[in-house]
């Protein structure tokens, strides 16, 4: 089907929203370079010597784990489609469960199964003789790959269920299954999975603590080691926009891509029809890879998680659990207001994007998600220090703020990809009808509440884990799940800090799994 | 479809109302704010004895080591035109120093510590010391017999040991920052950088922390490790096979690192910021962070370690981290 017209004034509507989106999302973090002599203090920090082969190594860092992700998530992606069984019901049901895992955690639990005495070093030594490691360069890469590639693999289903020529069409052309996969689906699929990949190179690029964690020395260390050091945010700002470079050529090319994505699919789900096709070898082959990624990258987490949660009999895990109630109740209170008003403020510039602008649109999303939360969070302490905003600092306002606008880009995503898989007759009903409230109440809202409930979910879980933010702008006399837990990792508390994070995983899969069905079921998915 | 989906929208706005309710809090009347950067486990009880004996409402803010020392300092900074901290405690002293550098901290001399040497005081009362943590080496005694332990910093260099066995924090962050900070003070800044160019180029593990570091030596990754006592008690207390050495012959080289605590200038609530002040530089706080394993000494009765003035440290906290970001940074 055709997209609809693009008048001006839809184009330049988008621009704006797209204009505020940006000042929203990164502007705080940028607020400290208006305050002072930024661009002179970065400069007076760089150190070209050093930071040079770090920027490149964050580059090749970020790209190992974005071509990685690419592989493993659309190989997941494919082979979930490509039949039926409990396995792939399974995997279909589990594969965003990565993401919920702090990426944090995930590399401690590597670093306990690889480390002298871990399960997998000892059964490693004695079965082929050699251990692996996790630190460095390698271990790094595995486990931000492990924890990011369901993006790709979100993205490629979403493609896959937007094709606007069914398999069933191609396969009548082709005459075959895998020459069906081969010619009909997979360069079809080669924007989109190119796309998920520029967004794991965004979030990688900006990733300090698993690199730090493993030993592998990037550029957001010098940005830390500047703030860490002196203190001025301009500086750390300044120094930040190295890294912001890349990401925002990244997100370019990202929109290019994104122009030939698959616009609008049929309201009926097609996925049911990939399953008759055969995969071929080479899909069979990338698809294996990435369901052993998915069991491994969650199985290792979970497993260490429960192990570490009982020993010594669990007792200490229990009365942790208990103490740390109060504190789950406000992490999921703060997490739902910075989901809700995320999604409010993402839905403006995901309407007016994908309506005029799709291409664009990812430039703008992606940009921020390269700037380091923790300039974010400084820039928000200092706008709530303003008398103006003296209110917001008394209560939880600017955590909610924070959280929300730091995923900003994730609602923003979220709901453009439900408006590709809209139905433009409905769309076109929304603009033409008569009278904004009411166009607004009985059009436009019942047909983005879907997306607005799903994205404001997924911000909500990406906030729940997040720290770096929380511990700059967590009100006095209040502490979120992941702040304790991280306050209790540094105490060496594994059983307790084991069982808060099984704790936050459960809870957060009891709120976000029903939600997650029904709206699958009323997208029909 | 508009229908069901409009029902959605429907439950939606009560949902956003609850949600606003319920993060909203009320604040008590008589309160003070802390922000601290010791361990939750160890300074709730501490807070908790001072809202019983004093009627005040302790409102804590705490740290987080993955923070990487961008945590609670800087929001303090941040904070400087409007504070919303009463109180600063610090695990260690070099956060603070850079706050009374930049003018965040106020002057106070806390009447309970007026027994406190003044080593462990700012003469101007910027802060006050409160109890030690030592910098030790912790040893895993299955990776190295008593006889091949390091008895000193000097002795990680012998060829002995091999670098990758050996593990240190990020010298750029958090205690081992002060260390460096605290070796180019007390010897000449050209032999302490030498000794830590020395480290790296024997290919020593450069850790993300203390604890980091303990759990290393516990797991026998490597076989020692430069920590913090409260961080090798951990270990200890959890039956791992690892021994603490005390640097120097009878700890002589042995840096003893003060918790600090301050009083943030234009506090709220400043008469309830100094009578936390001093309470928490009272003898008989620090008496129970001892028996609690957080602190190793007092800083009344100091264990002999390696000499040093916390103003000299502090001046030369800003070299040290220059070369430590260029010696391990890269």
């Amino acid at each position: 089907m055709n997209k609809p017209p693009k008048p001006a004034s839809s184009k330049a509507s988008a621009y704006v929203w797209g204009g505020l989106f940006l000042l929203l999302s990164a502007g705080p973090a940028l607020f400290p370079l208006f305050d002072q002599a930024a661009f002179a203090a970065g400069h007076s920090v760089w150190n070209g010597e050093r930071s040079w082969p770090l920027l490149i190594r964050s580059i090749g860092l970020a790209a190992f784990t974005a071509s990685a992700a690419a592989l493993l998530g659309a190989g997941l992606a494919v082979w979930m489609v490509s039949g039926g069984g409990p396995a792939r019901k399974v995997a279909r049901g589990l594969y965003l469960f990565p993401l919920l895992m702090p990426v944090y955690l995930s590399a401690m639990a590597w670093m306990t199964v690889l480390s002298r005495d871990g399960a997998l070093s000892t059964l490693l030594a004695r079965r082929v003789g050699f251990v692996l490691s996790p630190f460095g360069f390698w271990g790094a890469a595995m486990v931000l790959s492990l924890n990011l590639f369901p993006f790709v693999t979100w993205m490629v289903i979403q493609s896959l269920e937007a094709m606007d020529a069914g398999p069933a069409e191609v396969w009548a052309v082709l005459r075959g299954g895998p020459p069906t996969w081969r010619r009909g689906i997979f360069p079809r699929l080669l924007p989109t999975v190119a796309a998920g990949a520029i967004l794991v190179f965004a979030i990688a690029l900006a990733e300090y603590a698993v690199p730090a964690l493993l030993q592998f020395n990037v550029f957001s260390m010098e940005i830390f080691a500047e703030y860490s050091r002196s203190g001025d945010p301009a500086a750390a700002a300044a120094l930040a926009l190295p890294i912001t470079l890349p990401a925002v050529i990244a997100a370019l090319a990202a929109a290019s891509l994104a122009r030939r994505f698959p616009a609008k699919g049929a309201r009926e789900s097609r996925l049911a029809e990939f399953s008759a096709l055969g995969l071929p070898l080479e899909g069979k082959i990338i698809g294996l890879l990435g369901l052993a990624s998915l069991v491994l990258g969650l199985a290792v987490p979970v497993v260490v998680l429960v192990i570490h949660s009982l020993s010594g009999g669990g007792s200490q895990a229990i009365v942790e659990v208990g103490a740390s109630l109060g504190s789950l109740g406000f992490s999921f209170r703060t997490a739902a207001a910075s989901g809700l008003l995320a999604s409010a403020l993402a839905a403006p510039v995901a309407w007016s994007f994908h309506r005029s602008e799709p291409g664009l649109f990812w430039a703008v999303c992606l940009a921020p998600i390269a700037v380091p939360s923790p300039l974010l969070g400084i820039g928000l302490a200092q706008l709530s220090a303003e008398p103006l905003l003296d209110w917001a600092s008394k209560g939880p306002w600017m955590l909610i703020l924070g959280h929300a606008l730091r995923f900003l880009p994730v609602a923003a995503l979220v709901q453009a990809d439900f408006w590709r898989r809209s139905d433009p007759l409905l769309w076109d009903a929304a603009v033409t009808s008569s009278g904004l409230l009411r166009r607004t109440a009985r059009l436009w809202l019942p047909l983005a509440a879907p997306g607005l409930v799903l994205s404001a979910a997924f911000v909500s879980l990406f906030s729940l884990g997040e720290i770096a933010i929380a511990v700059l702008l967590c009100p006095p006399g209040s502490q979120t799940v992941a702040l304790r837990l991280f306050n209790l990792l540094h105490y060496g508390a594994s059983n307790s800090v084991s069982a808060l994070a099984l704790l936050i995983l459960v809870a957060a899969s009891a709120c976000g799994v029903p939600l997650w069905l029904a709206i699958r079921r009323r997208m029909t998915l | 479809m508009g229908t069901a989906a409009w029902k959605w929208f429907k439950a939606g706005v009560p949902v956003v109302a609850m949600t606003g309710f319920l993060a909203c809090g009320g604040q008590p009347r008589r309160e003070v704010v802390v922000y601290t950067s010791v361990d939750q486990v160890y300074a709730e009880p501490i807070l908790k004895a001072f809202e019983k004996a004093e009627g005040i409402k302790v409102l804590a803010v705490y740290d987080v080591e993955a923070a990487k020392s961008t945590g609670l300092a800087n929001r303090l900074l941040a904070e400087k035109k409007s504070p919303k901290a009463d109180v600063f405690w610090s695990s260690e002293v070099s956060q603070t120093l850079r706050l009374a550098e930049n003018g965040v901290l106020a002057p106070f001399f806390p009447p309970s510590a007026s027994d406190v040497p003044p080593e462990y005081r700012d003469p101007k009362g910027f802060w006050t010391g409160m109890g030690l943590r030592g910098r030790i080496l912790l040893c895993n005694s299955r990776r190295l017999s008593p006889s091949r332990m390091p008895r000193s910093l000097e002795a990680l260099l012998l060829p002995e040991l091999d670098g990758a066995d050996i593990g240190i924090a990020n010298p750029l962050f958090g205690t081992s920052s002060t260390h460096m900070a605290a070796l180019y003070a007390s010897m000449a800044p050209e032999k302490a950088r030498s000794f830590y160019k020395e480290l790296r180029d024997k290919g020593a593990k450069v850790l993300d922390g203390n604890s980091v570091v303990r759990d290393l030596v516990a797991s026998g990754d490597v076989a020692v490790g430069l920590t913090d006592t409260d961080d090798a008690q951990v270990a200890l207390d959890s039956g791992a096979p690892v021994e603490i050495v005390y640097p120097g012959d009878g700890g002589s080289e042995t840096l003893y690192v003060p918790n600090s605590v301050a009083v943030v200038s234009g506090a709220p609530h400043a008469e309830a910021g100094r009578r936390l002040c001093d309470f928490l530089t009272s003898a008989e706080t620090e008496r129970k962070l001892v028996s609690a394993k957080f602190l190793c000494a007092s800083v009344r009765n100091a264990p002999r370690g390696l000499k040093v003035s916390w103003q000299e440290v502090g001046r030369n906290l800003d070299l040290a981290r220059r070369d430590a970001t260029g010696i391990f940074l890269r």
